[in-house]
């Protein structure tokens, strides 16, 4: 009988962040632009999304330089500058696009290990 | 506390700056820009911060070389392949034999496209086994030659005086080279105004007296130091002036080595007609005179 060991559950869970991470991203710039520290503590506080938080600047990076992101400097009361990011119209086809697979995905998983496959 | 080389930040920063070195140089600095950030924001939430603090921040971030890590496996497909020293290296490592390669495939093929093992062997002129000879054949060595009354010195080899049929050119030629080459067409570089090709090329071995020629009409295969005659027909083609002389010049032969076809000059000795001038003084041959039905 085969069991899953922890180091394989956490490989998978890396898997499965690293594929859902942008559009999560994404998601949480639709109603307000955030600066990049508010964007990371956010995702932080959601179990297993960003570990390490320095990883997710890569990732902004990225997205940026496909033009699902823009950035912009705004003043900051606390202190220096802070650089906003803030979602494109590229970016929102994209994020509609993977709610719409990612539901489908979810919906036949769900259903799959609900009742092993039966109809 | 400041970024001094104690300070973890200073030191965390000096290493990612190095675990990002494989990154193009814009997104490396906006990524050091954006962690830099990131920590400037962390570090204003803690007042008056301890190492052990700084420390506990830093290993919240990740370490440099996870951010690295993470920054090479977002990258785009084509920068991330342009990043992977190790084909690189790879490269750099095959590139020299291969241009070795390429340029010794250039050199083989210009050697073979201008391979010429083929040479003279003798004769010119002459006949052909089993077929009458020309008539009014002269051999040249140099003494005064009279035609109508107009004298040549100095010429050699022969001179085949205007005639109505055809005449053969026979020169033999023979395979140097240790590869066997094969003869896949032959021309005179002349005939010029007075004579044309009126036949198809014949061939035989060059072996045992009165061996029947045969037509060219395959390629002919010529093993390294074997030799054949080659025969090419001429013709006047009517009009001349005896009051001068012109070489039909050398046999040109197509020769094919490998893939690489080629045309070789072969000089034997020279064959002398009678040479178009024009009128006055020209004079035409009875079935190729202009207007005669």
């Amino acid at each position: 009988m085969h069991y899953m060991v922890p180091g394989a559950a956490g490989k998978l869970l890396s898997q499965m962040r690293r594929g859902a991470i942008e559009y999560c991203v994404l998601a949480l710039l639709q109603t307000d632009d955030r600066y990049g520290f508010d964007l990371v503590r956010e995702l932080a506080r959601t179990d297993g999304l960003v570990t390490p938080e320095g990883t997710i600047y890569p990732l902004l990076s990225r997205l940026r330089s496909e033009g699902l992101v823009e950035t912009s400097w705004q003043e900051s009361q606390q202190g220096p500058p802070r650089r906003y990011y803030r979602i494109t119209a590229e970016g929102r086809a994209a994020l509609a696009s993977f709610v719409e697979q990612w539901a489908r995905f979810r919906d036949t998983v769900d259903h799959i290990l609900a009742t092993g496959g039966a109809a | 506390m400041n970024g001094t080389a104690a300070d973890p930040v200073a030191d965390y920063l000096v290493r990612l700056e190095r675990a990002l070195r494989r990154l193009p140089s814009p997104r490396r600095e906006q990524l050091l820009a954006e962690v830099q950030e990131h920590i400037a924001e962390s570090r204003a939430g803690l007042h008056d911060p301890t190492g052990a603090d700084l420390a506990a921040l830093l290993d919240q971030i990740g370490s440099p070389e996870d951010i690295a890590a993470e920054a090479i496996e977002t990258e785009p497909p084509r920068l991330r392949r342009r990043m992977t020293s190790r084909a690189r290296r790879r490269l750099l490592f095959l590139l020299p034999p291969a241009v070795i390669f390429v340029v010794a495939l250039v050199v083989l093929a210009l050697l073979a496209a201008t391979y010429q093992p083929l040479a003279f062997t003798g004769g010119s002129g002459g006949g052909i086994p089993g077929v009458p000879g020309p008539v009014g054949l002269r051999m040249l060595d140099g003494s005064p030659l009279r035609i109508d009354g107009t004298t040549f010195t100095g010429l050699t080899g022969e001179y085949v005086p205007p005639r109505t049929g055809s005449f053969p050119v026979v020169t033999g030629v023979v395979n140097r080279g240790p590869e066997a080459i094969t003869i896949e067409a032959v021309k005179m570089q002349g005939p010029g105004s007075t004579v044309r090709v009126a036949g198809a090329v014949r061939y035989w071995p060059m072996g045992p007296p009165g061996t029947a020629p045969v037509p060219m009409r395959h390629p002919i295969t010529l093993a390294p130091n074997s030799a054949i005659w080659l025969a090419l027909p001429l013709a006047y083609h009517g009009c001349f002036s005896s009051e001068g002389l012109e070489d039909v010049g050398p046999l040109l032969v197509e020769v094919r080595y490998l893939i690489f076809t080629h045309w070789v000059s072969v000089r034997g000795q020279p064959v002398w007609v009678a040479a178009y001038s024009g009128p006055p003084g020209m004079t035409c041959l009875p079935d190729q005179r202009i207007g005669r039905g």
